[in-house]
């Protein structure tokens, strides 16, 4: 991974069906690839996942279109994504598109544990 | 009298979103050269378009195909549509497609599909939930073409979101030629960098191995010299000169025998090999061997994965020769794939004869190799197709000197196929 890429992730469990991944920094063409890497990981251990997006400082169209790749790649693999906890400038760009109903939002990453344990 | 009114007026709902989609349009266009920026393969600039594509105009389908040097197209990635479905749409429709890129370089709605590629195409494009193709073009040379589905919030294509896309795949082709190019030239770079490695190290062995013979056979002979030097200039007694005659013998004798032990040496230095034995960590060298291979067989439209980890992946192994190993591994499965295909390199722990191994698979999704055959894949001179038409070339002895490095490090070289279920070569080298 390019240490200069201006993202972080802290991973945590919601359980043993759910792992929590927090983003913090750009989630922009630069480090959208290096989400997807980082969900694939999540995906092959077969769990659901909550991205907690609280400390995204820009969410750019490629960020957008990765959220969208994630959302179709859980779904062939019957599991879940829910994001939680928007940051201001991500929901300014996913309520442009009009993808709240697509993305499966929830207000805080509690909530969106919550409902993943449970269809767990 | 007209109430007077602010300056400027206060922007509507309507307006505000209008100037948000602006920004919005704007941003991907910088964002899109992030993402180009970043992009090192032909597929990491197929990545960064689509994913850039879709979160401008919010869609979760789109796919991607690229035109191999046969002028057929390749369908390199696809997120959101079947492979099943996306694989064979463009089949047969290919020529309409290059025509209507030719005579209208831009996006295609509906209408455009049907007037330019036909009602079979677009039957099919429906079916595939597809609303929109754009040819990728550079220097006026069709690269690829692009699809997008609808909109997740169901607004139809408008005229910025043609345009938009236009401009970013315009942009996008420029970068892909720029990738394919620079990914032939890294791989044509590669090879003669490791050419020119060889014949240094050969250059090293053959002066380390004249200076050796040259010390091992002037010590006998300057015995034998000093010997008959003395016969022919001093008067001897019989029994002083047999001395000397004896001791010429005995060294010329010697001589004889260093002769013997170096033929013997050399014939046995072309079966064997030299190695240098370390703990290599296999997690650190193999991210960097994909990395520089990637952008070389991306170019050739194939895409080399990595996977796997392993507990403890340090490796009892020559660094050099398991690069050599995965160099005739790598190229056998890019020869032996079409274009399109994915290589898969993936390290994992394996245990067998009792005893635990480190494991590096490099699997391939070709045409595979027929169960009778499986036998001869490792041994010299040997090729699937043996004819003097078939479409591979090569001597058919990179994969047996793959399994003689293999073995000379103490590992184990394997191979499992079925036709149209790809190859699997398994590499097992000794943990450190």
């Amino acid at each position: 991974m390019n240490e200069h890429v201006a993202i972080h992730f802290t991973e945590d469990s919601g359980g043993p069906a759910v792992a929590i991944l927090r983003i913090r920094g750009r989630l922009d063409g630069e480090t959208a690839p290096t989400l997807l890497e980082r969900c694939a990981r999540v995906q092959s251990s077969g769990r659901h996942l909550v991205l907690n997006l609280s400390g995204v400082t820009f969410l750019g169209s490629s960020g957008v279109g990765a959220l969208l790749v994630l959302v179709e790649r859980f779904r062939e693999q019957s599991r879940s994504i829910r994001l939680a906890a928007l940051s201001q400038p991500a929901l300014t760009v996913v309520e442009l598109l009009d993808l709240a109903q697509y993305l499966t939002i929830d207000a805080t990453e509690a909530i969106a544990v919550t409902s993943l344990a449970r269809a767990a | 009298m007209e109430a007077s009114r602010a300056w400027p007026p206060a922007p509507d709902d309507s307006s505000r979103r209008q100037v948000e989609a602006f920004r919005h349009s704007l941003l991907a266009l910088i964002d899109l050269n992030r993402g180009l920026s970043r992009a090192t393969s032909v597929h990491g600039v197929v990545d960064s378009l689509l994913l850039n594509l879709m979160g401008q105009v919010g869609t979760p389908r789109a796919a991607l195909w690229l035109r191999t040097q046969q002028d057929v197209p390749v369908l390199v990635r696809c997120h959101g549509i079947e492979r099943t479905v996306a694989i064979p749409l463009l089949s047969g429709s290919w020529a309409e497609v290059a025509r209507a890129a030719h005579d209208h370089p831009r996006p295609m709605g509906a209408a455009e599909i049907d007037r330019r590629l036909g009602a079979a195409l677009l039957e099919r494009v429906n079916l595939a939930a597809i609303e929109l193709l754009a040819p990728i073009r550079a220097e006026s040379a069709l690269l690829g073409l692009v699809a997008l589905g609808p909109r997740a919030d169901e607004r139809p294509y408008d005229q910025l979101a043609f345009e938009m896309v236009e401009a970013s795949i315009a942009i996008a082709g420029v970068a892909l030629e720029n990738a394919r190019l620079g990914g032939q030239a890294q791989e044509s770079n590669r090879s003669l960098r490791i050419a020119n490695a060889e014949l240094r190290e050969l250059d090293r062995a053959k002066s380390e191995f004249a200076n050796n013979v040259g010390h091992e056979l002037r010590t006998p002979l300057s015995v034998m010299l000093g010997c008959l030097d003395c016969l022919k200039d001093y008067d001897m007694t019989a029994q002083q000169s047999r001395l000397l005659v004896t001791r010429a013998r005995d060294s010329a004798a010697r001589l004889a025998e260093q002769v013997e032990s170096l033929l013997t040496l050399a014939q046995a230095d072309a079966r064997s090999l030299s190695l240098e034995l370390s703990a290599v960590n296999l997690s650190e060298f193999l991210p960097t061997y994909v990395a520089e291979r990637q952008p070389g067989i991306s170019a050739g439209l194939r895409e080399l994965h990595l996977t796997g980890r392993a507990a403890n992946a340090r490796a009892r192994c020559d660094a050099r020769r398991l690069r050599q190993v995965l160099d005739e591994l790598v190229d056998n499965a890019v020869k032996f794939t079409p274009e399109g295909s994915q290589i898969r390199v993936s390290l994992g722990d394996h245990v067998s004869e009792s005893r635990p191994w480190l494991r590096i698979e490099v699997e391939d999704d070709g045409p595979g190799i027929p169960a009778e055959w499986l036998p001869n894949v490792f041994e010299r001179f040997s090729q699937l197709d043996g004819s003097t038409t078939r479409p591979v070339g090569g001597l058919g002895i990179g994969l047996a000197t793959a399994k003689t490095l293999a073995e000379a490090m103490g590992g184990r070289l394997m191979v499992d196929s079925a036709p149209d279920r790809g190859a699997v070569f398994s590499l097992l080298l000794p943990i450190a």
